[in-house]
């Protein structure tokens, strides 16, 4: 057999690792911004973009799109031309998709902390963003199923499984949640509302984790760990069935972040059944990860590449038995909304992410650049410091989570909850973040180390960038080994395999999502729950706009320390006309479902001064100032066509309402002027801040209309 | 075995130190936590400091081992048992920090939070310390017996591993070894761990237990099983209502031994300094932010003065002991009967009518009606009467509980 002569693109490689090295640090140190902020709020510095609710997004879409994406794409492009012995198919779309995905990661910090959003946590980038975001995923994914196609392997090995995988269902994810409707160049509505939006947006939410910050690394995690340590992958066996049962369980576990809210019972068990199953498949991946190592032990100890990648497995292992763990109801009543799950993504995050990341890029560089590591010594210094970094932003969080959760829920004997005031809940947890800006911090100051040996090496050495190999070109008919594994065809055949995932990867979505849509059952109606007057729609896009979300939750579980707290539990009837909704996952402050319901309402003058500084209606909150709320004119340009899209999306607002909607806004903007007039507080009604009032004041207020037939 | 690569030892010295200075804050940060929230519990706390010693005995064992082991042998130069002593050494310092927080013992078990958290701090701490041991007395105990025989021997913990996850012995790996290579890496087909089989299985049967349990039918004697949590009836919103019924009688319980409550009905302007001042603190925390910190608010100010002689909602006790109860919500006032149980609400109300006319500077403007002090009438042996009545039914009620 002739061998056949070709070379391997390592420029792409270089280019996606050097992305990947940049972002880590921007996105990082974006994050340590915002841990610092919720330590000094001062720190948001009364600017409008650098606002906890603004900046936190751009830390998330940073640190999952921009760091991991170009992760992905570094291991995934330097891998797959070795794995399949060719070169990438088409260096033309290799570079558009680097260059592309550059141009989308500018445009996410071109728009997210300047206020265009969508509102969807993880998904917060515009639609003219998601539609780009969409056409590159296509080029990437076409430039790698041709490779495969054009391959000199006859098999396709485990880590391909995973990418492939990953790009089917990141695709189907990213396009289904992301049906928007524009208004305008940038800003639009979800088509979905409320229960459903939240499901949809969970399902996605969940699913990013699974697909998008999961498979492909677990594929790396198949190239790298093998390659680093010379020895062989414990057990195919098990790679088949880790990989299918993962890809299929996974997708249905969604509905564990909305426990005990208004979705719909049994999608909650669902969700919460499939998380159970789904620790043994993930163990499955950690398991033939580590036990690969046997008998390579003594070179973990030597090789920080290893070191790196057995915390990152460990690290793995761990998020994903906590995971199921906080999705058992009983412990999601206590983790759900604090800081517990800041804990849980971080050791993901800077764990398994963070480290897997870190240890290709020692592999790969030295490789690439064709010398050795510049220094062991300050590769193990990172590995060390890494390490306590992620303990210090760890355990403090999860001791904020437990202590904030067990304030909440506490009672005296009277019956009368133990710290009525949130902000009691909220003061006692300064010293922990503090620790965990810590604790970031010093994660941080290992990356930075860890850059600089990079460039070093890589200054060290001489990069060669189209690199020589060779292999046989594939025979044309194969024929197979007999009694051989029943899998092994599917691996000569991708395309059948990638239908298959769509397959897995399809069924848990389509159950839990296609009922919750189509019977009304599920979401029975209010009948007093109206559409938002066009101030309060205007005011809610403010309060999306600010991020608000990030925050506060708008959801009340039914459980008595929410109820005495917040008042009546949440339905689902409630949100019918919330596109998108905006339940939120995290109380940093206290939830504002009932905000303007009898037991919370405030007068208008308290929210004016409470935006203004929030601390002189709060002693001791760590809620940034909003002054430009106060001094900014509300843009009123798009009410009309805002009215007309959500009647487009079944919101029933009269036909040729749209038209006589500026003038309803602004009769309630004085309204509400007048009365802080009267209180002694002087603005103009055409100020934002009266907008986020009329919203404030409006939540939660419509199911006390309803008639008291129950 | 060379001694792995570690940080400098400016740096080790450097995290170490930051290490020391950090981990005592830690444990008064669990101190914080447990003082404002759990119980005490004398024979847990005992059993903890018992599996303290107990770990620290086992240490400082292992510690000896190693160390007489180590003595007569070269791998004494290597230093690498000075970081498990440095190590031991934080934790100990740690600890130390932590109990000498709740020192001397007796108080130390009365303040019991404390001291309860800082030994399972650590505790754990020395459980680290004890598999960091462990695995350094392992690998020793290898490292010796390859001096010996010249090849590395199959420890314990080796056997163990090989039993757990059924796989093929190192050197006999080319039986299991698959005919392919990518790229050089080969794949092996090991048997699929057989605990992590059974972890499957056992899930899947979980998960399936967990739907029929939560969606068809509560499952008899699982309901109190705490992974399940606890669940008598089926869907989340029956749950609640159980939960607040459950609080409803246990808070009808506590009312029953408390021998009066009071109410709008009853409720007497208190005059003590104590009280005062007790309402005073109430008043600051809550109603200061809205009212000002002298009741005074401001020009401007979200919520009316409350040191003039002028009411909206009424000057008397009563009429201020109702509104901060209820609220006035159309106009902003929000309820307070969820947060300050009724003697609370009797101290600032009373420390709220003891500011009138105090006047104090750039207060809010006068809002509402001039509020004139009438005689308060003497309470009607109607009134009485209700009031005997209820206590009656209170204390039936206690019965009740009683048995």
């Amino acid at each position: 057999m002739e061998l056949e002569k070709f070379s391997y693109d390592n420029g792409i490689v270089r280019k996606f690792l050097i992305a990947t090295a940049i972002f880590g640090v921007v996105g990082m140190l974006v994050g340590l911004w915002a841990a610092c902020e919720l330590v000094w709020p001062g720190l948001g510095l009364g600017v409008d973009f650098l606002s906890f609710g603004r900046i936190r997004p751009l830390h998330t879409n940073a640190v999952i799109f921009a760091f991991v994406g170009n992760g992905i794409f570094a291991g995934v492009y330097y891998s797959l031309q070795r794995l399949l012995k060719t070169r990438m198919w088409n260096d033309t779309l290799s570079n558009i998709n680097f260059w592309g995905w550059q141009i989308i990661i500018l445009s996410a910090v071109l728009t997210l902390p300047f206020g265009y959003t969508t509102g969807k946590e993880y998904a917060e980038l515009e639609w003219p963003i998601d539609i780009a975001i969409t056409l590159l995923w296509v080029v990437f994914g076409l430039n790698m199923i041709m490779t495969i196609v054009k391959r000199r392997e006859r098999h396709i090995y485990v880590a391909i499984w995973f990418y492939i995988a990953t790009f089917v269902t990141v695709a189907i994810l990213h396009i289904f949640n992301s049906m928007e409707l524009p208004v305008s160049f940038l800003k639009s509505y979800s088509v979905y509302a409320g229960v459903q939006d939240a499901l949809v947006q969970w399902w996605y939410g969940h699913n990013a984790v699974a697909f998008f910050l999961t498979t492909p690394y677990l594929g790396l995690m198949y190239y790298f760990i093998p390659k680093a340590a010379n020895r062989p992958v414990f057990s195919y066996r098990l790679s088949i069935i880790h990989f299918w049962a993962l890809i299929f369980i996974y997708i249905w576990a969604g509905p564990h972040h909305l426990l005990y809210t208004a979705l719909p019972d049994w999608a909650q068990s669902l969700g919460v059944a499939f998380s159970i199953m789904l620790i043994a498949p993930s163990w499955g991946g950690m398991l033939n990860g580590l036990l690969t190592l046997r008998g390579a032990w003594d070179k973990v100890r030597d090789d920080a590449v290893l070191k790196f990648m057995v915390v990152a497995v460990t690290c793995y292992g761990m998020s994903t038995f906590e995971g199921p763990m906080m999705s058992l109801k009983n412990v999601n009543a206590i983790s759900h909304f604090t800081d517990w799950t800041i804990a849980h993504v971080h050791i993901g995050g800077l764990g398994w992410n963070g480290f897997l990341t870190f240890g290709m890029l020692y592999f790969i560089v030295p490789k690439m650049w064709g010398t050795k590591l510049f220094s062991e010594k300050l590769a193990n210094f990172h590995f060390w410091i890494g390490t306590l970094g992620i303990i210090f932003y760890a355990i403090p969080m999860y001791w904020a989570g437990f202590t904030q959760s067990l304030m909440w829920d506490e009672f005296t004997a009277e019956g009368f909850l133990a710290y009525p005031n949130f902000l009691e809940t909220v003061t006692q947890l300064a010293p922990m973040y503090a620790l965990r800006a810590f604790g970031g911090a010093i994660y941080i100051v290992g990356v930075l180390v860890g850059c600089y040996n990079l460039i070093l090496t890589a200054k060290h050495g001489s990069f060669v960038k189209n690199e020589d190999a060779e292999a046989a070109a594939l025979e044309p008919t194969y024929t197979p080994h007999k009694g051989e594994y029943w899998h092994r065809a599917l691996e000569r055949k991708p395309l059948i395999l990638m239908v298959l995932a769509i397959v897995a990867v399809s069924i848990g979505g389509l159950i839990e999502i296609v009922p919750t849509m189509l019977v009304k059952s599920n979401i029975p109606t209010i009948s007093s729950v109206r559409p938002y007057t066009p101030l309060e729609l205007e005011g809610r896009d403010l309060y999306i706009r600010e991020g608000c979300y990030n925050c506060h939750s708008q959801m009340i579980r039914p459980f008595r320390a929410e109820t005495e707290r917040y008042g009546e539990y949440s339905k689902a009837g409630e949100f019918v006309y919330d596109h998108p909704f905006q339940w939120g996952s995290k109380r940093t402050g206290p939830d504002l479902a009932r905000e303007g319901g009898k037991k919370l309402r405030k007068p208008n003058s308290w929210h004016f001064n409470h935006m203004l500084d929030p601390t002189t209606m709060s002693p001791g909150s760590i809620m940034p100032p909003y002054p430009w709320l106060i001094e900014d004119d509300l843009d009123v340009s798009l009410t009309g066509d805002k009215i007309s899209a959500m009647r487009t999306l079944g919101v029933p607002y009269p036909v040729g309402y749209e038209n006589q909607a500026l003038a309803d806004l602004q009769a309630q903007a004085q309204e509400i002027t007048n009365d802080l007039a009267a209180s002694g507080t002087e603005t103009s009604a055409d100020k934002e801040i009266i907008a986020l009032i009329a919203y404030l004041q409006r939540l939660g207020t419509d199911i006390e209309n309803e008639a008291p037939t129950k | 075995m060379s001694a792995f690569k570690r940080p400098t030892r400016m740096v080790r010295i450097a995290l170490i130190f930051i290490a020391a200075l950090l981990l005592p804050k830690m444990n008064m940060a669990s101190s914080v936590l447990i003082n404002s929230t759990g119980a005490s519990d004398e024979s847990l706390f005992l059993i903890l400091a018992f599996v303290a010693l107990f770990q620290i005995t086992v240490i400082l064992v292992i510690a000896g081992v190693i160390k007489a082991i180590a003595s007569n042998h070269e791998v004494w130069k290597m230093r690498w048992d000075k970081g498990a002593a440095v190590l031991i050494g934080i934790f100990l310092l740690s600890g130390g920090t932590a109990m000498a927080q709740g020192t001397p013992f007796n108080e130390m078990v009365s303040m019991g939070d404390t001291g309860f958290m800082a030994l399972i701090f650590v505790n754990l701490m020395l459980f680290v310390t004890f598999i960091y041991l462990t695995s350094k007395l392992n690998g020793l105990l290898k490292m010796m017996m390859k001096d010996e025989e010249g090849k590395v021997p199959e420890t314990f913990l080796d056997k163990i591993n090989t039993m757990l996850t059924d796989a093929a012995p190192l050197e006999d790996e080319k039986s299991v070894e698959m005919d392919h290579e990518y790229d050089g890496i080969r794949e092996l087909d090991n048997n699929l761990p057989p605990w992590w089989l059974y972890m499957f299985y056992a899930c899947i049967f979980f998960a399936v237990v967990y739907l029929f349990h939560f969606q068809v039918s509560p499952i008899p004697g699982l309901s109190d099983w705490v992974i399940l949590g606890k669940v008598e009836q089926g869907n989340q919103i029956d749950q609640y209502k159980l939960e607040m019924k459950e609080a409803e009688e246990a808070k009808a319980a506590f009312v029953a031994t408390v021998e009066s409550v009071v109410d709008e009905s009853n409720v007497e302007l208190l005059t003590e300094a104590d009280d005062i001042a007790a309402g005073q603190k109430i008043f600051k925390l809550y109603c200061g932010p809205c009212h000002g910190e002298n009741g005074a608010s401001m020009p401007g100010g979200v919520g009316p003065n409350l040191a003039d002689d002028y009411w909206i909602h009424g000057g008397s006790v009563t009429d201020v002991y109702k509104t901060i109860k209820y609220g006035v919500p159309s106009k902003g006032m929000v309820s307070w009967e969820a947060q300050l149980n009724p003697t609370k609400i009797q101290q600032v109300s009373s420390f709220i009518i003891s500011l009138k006319g105090t006047n104090p500077e750039n207060g809010k403007e006068p809002q509402g009606d001039l509020y004139e002090e009438v005689a308060v009438p003497a309470e009607s042996p109607a009134e009485d009467a209700t009031v005997d009545a209820e206590s009656t039914d209170d204390e039936v009620v206690e019965e009740d509980v009683m048995e």
